[in-house]
């Protein structure tokens, strides 16, 4: 029950996400958009990794593999770590074009149409 | 039921979140929605403390809260035109992705109730479900992990690896993932190095009473 | 404590009512609801003190009395300020958002007070044991620039737009010599937990890792905004920065969670480093208040002997000198840790004595090599030059 809600609130913020990438104009307001979907993905998994977990993942528990079985979390530590890399590139760019051209609305800056 | 306490918790804390990340799709200042972001990011934090999964919760915090609402809410100071985002009409955009989204979300509402999660990931080993909770110990000589049920006096008993859910992360983080992490440095170095390389020709642009002032 | 307040609770409530429905969720909250109620008094309490003790010590470092009217001693003063500021008009200047404006010292003051409920205060007072409490810590401070932000922007006033981003980027630098200080102290206890940290300290680790001390000390002054880093206040300049337009009580919560956040940097300190509530005859929680009184009055003693820094130099400090410590310290404190293995018994004498021959000499190099010259005219290019130098942009010429 537990991990139905959860992965209701995961699917929820997936697509309050995706409405607001496909919408919005503004560049700041797509990112924050993008921020969301990673978010629902991070959750999804460790509540996957914590509710549910079968024996076949381990042939048989030996000392070697014991320590595999909170690898949800560790999956989620590399998400996160390369969304707010990836984020940081993007608003650097976001300045940068800030400072060359007179707007930043995403329906006017598209150069390679025609 | 067992945890009933908890579901109530989480329900209380998802519609807060979900009111937020609603908050921030729809809101014209773009100031406001970085901060109904910061909101969501730590509803999502506290699901992890729940969950017994400490670590992650906390690095969201720093990472998410400490870092990138910062970083939005800074870009918003820095640049002049991104401060109020105009508001979309009622054209075909809005309705087709808005109907997309609705799609999205209730296919999976249907797939997440309609399947019977107990029976497609069944514990079937009741040895995981003891070290998860209970005390266990393990015999580095005869590669042995037991489970140790009753009250005996053994100086290595740990209390569950849910309880100290920072054990696992660390051994597997430094054994079978190791590479995986110094290629997130890696990555880590290239966001840095380029969001410098992309951002040094404005600065060197600018008359120096602008830098001045900061 | 936990199970303390829990069975004196259902002690009680057996001899009123019997068998209610949910019993024992109303107890759980209701311990909670104490334990909560217990921790943030006493720290409201000692944030009265510290607003008192600090204006007397600033008065006697300057050999003039402090505050002596209200009360002996001048003890009621910070019920004096408070009452003062309570009455005080509420004024939301007209371009301000005003959501945001409310908003931000909320920002500010609740993370200090999370930070009390991982602390232990005795042997078995604490509020919660996570076992990651140092990461948690680290984490719930890292929140306070978010406010800044929140505060300058709702004041649409250029002033602090500018203070809120120095603030920001200092905040930000400050916050990686702080973590990378407390590897050494994790490498050496294995456990991310404070109650383990507490109680591997026979020694307090201030002797065993003084780099790490000093990196941790000075790093939490920054991030609590205290001379000589308060280049946002900056009282006698700015006016109040980005506090410019707040009045009322809403100036009062910024006020009162600056001081908060001092006695939360002290109490981490003293937890970490000082050995918190170990002590020979005393219970627990008389020592740590010894040692979190002690490492507040070193705190205002700098306040009142050191001057300001300017920006770059609290920057280049932050990258150039507290990080390079902190990653000097790690790599001699993780290969003093293999050598003595958990086996000795006089582990913590071996590693600290490795760590004072070689990692310490490190800090008295880079505090030489980071000592700014005199500002000479050969240095054309620099961004920016301080008021009065030789640059002939400032010189007027002589009629």
């Amino acid at each position: 029950m537990t991990l139905e809600i959860i992965l209701i609130f995961s699917s929820a913020l997936l697509s309050i996400g995706i409405f607001g990438l496909l919408t919005r104009k503004n560049i700041v307001i797509t990112l924050m958009s993008l921020e969301l979907i990673f978010n629902s993905v991070v959750l999804s998994v460790v509540a996957f990794n914590r509710y549910s977990l079968s024996s076949s993942v381990f042939n048989e528990i030996t000392v070697d593999n014991f320590f595999g079985i909170l690898s949800g979390n560790i999956l989620g530590i590399f998400i996160i770590c390369v969304a707010a890399g990836e984020t940081a590139l993007a608003l650097a760019m976001v300045l940068a074009l800030g400072k060359f051209k007179s707007t930043v609305e995403l329906s006017d800056l598209s150069e390679m149409k025609n | 039921m067992d945890n009933s306490l908890l579901n109530i918790f989480i329900i209380f804390v998802s519609l807060i979140g979900i009111a937020s990340a609603i908050y921030v799709v729809a809101q014209t200042n773009v100031f406001r929605a970085a901060i109904a972001l910061a909101l969501s990011f730590m509803t999502v934090a506290v699901v992890f403390f729940a969950i017994n999964a400490e670590f992650l919760g906390s690095v969201q915090i720093l990472v998410y809260i400490g870092a990138v609402s910062v970083l939005m809410a800074f870009s918003v100071l820095l640049v002049k035109d991104l401060q109020t985002a105009s508001s979309s009409t009622m054209g075909i955009k809005y309705i087709l992705s808005s109907v997309t989204s609705l799609l999205i979300f209730i296919v999976l509402v249907f797939v997440i109730v309609g399947t019977d999660w107990k029976k497609t990931h069944e514990i079937s080993d009741p040895m995981i479900n003891e070290i998860l909770f209970d005390k266990y110990v393990i015999d580095e000589e005869n590669r042995v992990i037991t489970t140790v049920s009753s009250e005996t006096d053994l100086d290595e008993v740990r209390d569950g690896l849910i309880n100290d859910s920072i054990i696992p992360i660390g051994s597997m983080l430094s054994s079978k993932y190791f590479i995986s992490l110094q290629i997130i440095g890696l990555i880590i170095v290239a966001c840095v190095i380029g969001s410098i390389a992309v951002t040094k020709n404005t600065i060197e642009n600018e008359e120096e009473g602008d830098a001045e002032a900061i | 404590m936990f199970e303390f307040i829990y069975n004196i609770l259902d002690f009680l409530f057996d001899l009123v009512i019997k068998d209610i429905k949910f019993e024992s969720y109303i107890l759980t909250g209701l311990t909670g609801i104490i334990i909560a109620f217990a921790v943030i008094n006493g720290v409201l309490g000692g944030v009265l003190a510290l607003i008192w003790g600090e204006r007397r010590l600033l008065g006697r470092f300057q050999q003039r009395t402090g505050p002596n009217r209200w009360g002996p001693q001048g003890i009621l003063t910070s019920t004096a300020d408070a009452v003062k500021v309570m009455f005080k008009e509420d004024i939301v200047p007209e371009e301000a958002d005003r959501y945001i404006f409310n908003v931000a010292p909320l920002l500010l003051v609740i993370p200090v007070f999370i930070i009390f409920s991982v602390i232990p205060f005795g042997i078995s007072l604490y509020a919660v044991d996570i076992n990651v409490s140092a990461l948690f810590i680290l984490a719930i401070t890292s929140i306070s620039g978010l406010s800044i932000i929140c505060a300058a922007w709702a004041s649409a006033n250029r002033i602090a737009i500018f203070s809120a981003l120095r603030s920001v980027a200092m905040l930000i630098s400050y916050e990686i010599p702080v973590g990378l200080s407390l590897v050494g102290i994790l490498l050496i206890c294995e456990s991310m937990s404070v109650m383990d940290i507490v109680i591997y300290q026979k020694i307090p680790f201030i002797l065993i890792q003084p780099v790490a001390a000093i990196v941790f000390f000075l790093g939490s002054l920054a991030e609590i905004n205290r001379t000589p880093f308060d280049l946002t206040e900056a009282e006698s300049e700015l006016a109040a920065g980005y506090q410019n337009d707040y009045s009322g009580m809403k100036w009062g919560l910024f006020y009162l969670g600056e001081f908060a956040a001092a006695i939360a940097a002290a109490t981490v300190f003293s937890t970490l480093f000082l050995g918190g509530p170990n002590g020979p005859v005393l219970p627990g929680i008389f020592w740590l208040t010894i040692k979190v009184v002690g490492v507040l009055f070193f705190i205002i003693w700098i306040r009142a002997s050191w001057p300001r820094f300017r920006i770059d130099q609290v920057l280049n400090l932050a990258w150039k000198g507290l990080f390079e410590l902190t990653l000097v310290n790690i790599i001699v404190t993780s290969i003093s840790v293999i050598i003595w293995t958990d086996a000795d018994s006089n582990r913590l004498i071996f590693i600290g004595l490795a760590n004072w021959i070689f990692a310490f000499p490190f800090v008295l190099l880079i505090f030489k090599m980071l000592k700014t010259s005199n500002y000479k005219n050969e240095n054309k290019k620099s961004i920016s030059y301080p008021i009065g130098s030789d640059n002939p942009k400032f010189i007027k010429e002589k009629i």
